[in-house]
């Protein structure tokens, strides 16, 4: 019996020990539960913004980015584009390009990051930054990466394929006269 | 008394063997040291020219699933076609060097945006231009990629201009 009363504490100090294990495992478990539930929220984020731009709501952009927002394109570019900006060249791309469509291939969210891999399709039936309209159908790829925090996009950075969606619109790429 | 001295070290035992169970990777993916390790040997070949390194990193079938105006898009590379491919870059601007600006992981996705910067040999002009790469990790190397390049930008500064199409014919009546 004296050494069960001995063995006990001992036992109870152990239990303690792995039970703080399993809280710290919990605690831990519920932090990658909650990120991973802001990662989904996040997507769906990105997925709804591209649907409600397709649908010609240009004005999402206003209700999803904060109003000091960035926006780089190319992702590396030193003169960023407001959400105001952003709007207006939407308009216009959607003037151009009535049945813009973008096509999100992969969206990949991390952290505060998403990433989305995108193609857009449309048919040139306006005029497009003085280019007269071709009637041309047009497809290109871009990948962007949007920071997004408590629900809304606070930056962006975009690669999009601008060479080839020029060439699509009938540019030639010329070296320059020699003088 | 005697069997419950033989069961308390067992149970001892069985609480630190459950206790101990740390450092467990709960997800399946690339951790953050295999991406750094990436980074850094993908620089080696690029920024070096380092070709040993490809048998290490890249799959012997290595997808180029999507990167517009490259030569071997859609193409599967073999590692000689994969060391062209690098030795291409680096015949066209000798001193070319790329930095990763932001470099994210999720499961078998590893995500690089960059920067690299150069002179063109034959065009005689530095240029500095950015891209996005998302790279697709599988038994760990990279078994392809999709990128977009500012290959626009990159031919701006190599001094090239876009050009409009020609204006509509001369059927056009303008009194």
């Amino acid at each position: 019996m004296k050494k069960l009363y001995m063995i006990s504490p001992l036992a109870l100090i152990l239990c303690f020990m792995v039970g703080c294990q399993d809280k710290k495992a919990l605690a831990e478990l519920e932090a990658m539960k909650a990120e991973a539930a802001v990662e989904e929220q996040n997507k769906e984020l990105v997925r709804n913004f591209f649907e409600e731009l397709d649908k010609g709501n240009a004005e999402i952009i206003s209700e999803l980015y904060i109003s000091d927002a960035v926006s780089y394109s190319p992702s590396g570019s030193t003169t960023p584009t407001s959400p105001e900006e952003l709007v207006e060249m939407t308009k216009m791309f959607y003037d151009a390009f009535p049945d813009l469509a973008h096509s999100i291939k992969e969206l990949i969210a991390s952290g505060d990051k998403v990433i989305a891999r995108v193609t857009a399709r449309g048919t040139h039936k306006g005029e497009f930054y003085s280019i007269p309209a071709t009637g041309n159908k047009i497809e290109l790829s871009f990948i962007v990466i949007v920071r997004i925090e408590n629900g809304k996009f606070v930056e962006q950075r975009q690669e999009i394929d601008m060479l080839g969606f020029m060439q699509q619109l009938g540019m030639k790429l010329k070296p320059k006269e020699k003088e | 008394m005697k069997k419950l001295f033989m069961v308390l070290p067992l149970v001892f035992l069985l609480c630190f063997t459950f206790g101990c169970q740390q450092g467990e990777e709960v997800a399946v993916g690339l951790t953050e040291e295999e991406a750094k390790a990436f980074g850094e040997k993908a620089l080696e070949m690029w920024n070096e020219g380092n070709l040993d390194v490809v048998e290490e990193i890249i799959s012997p079938e290595y997808v180029i699933y999507s990167d517009p105006h490259d030569p071997y898009e859609n193409q599967t590379l073999d590692h000689d076609t994969y060391k062209k491919r690098i030795l291409d870059t680096r015949t066209a601007t000798p001193d070319i060097q790329f930095t990763s600006e932001d470099l994210i992981i999720k499961g078998d996705k590893l995500v690089n945006r960059w920067t690299m910067s150069g002179t063109n040999k034959q065009m005689g002009k530095q240029y500095s231009v950015t891209g996005l790469t998302i790279y697709h990790v599988v038994d760990g190397k990279l078994k392809g990629h999709w990128q977009n390049v500012d290959k626009l930008g990159l031919y701006q500064q190599l001094g090239f201009t876009l050009t409009p199409p020609k204006p509509p014919g001369a059927t056009e009546e303008k009194k």
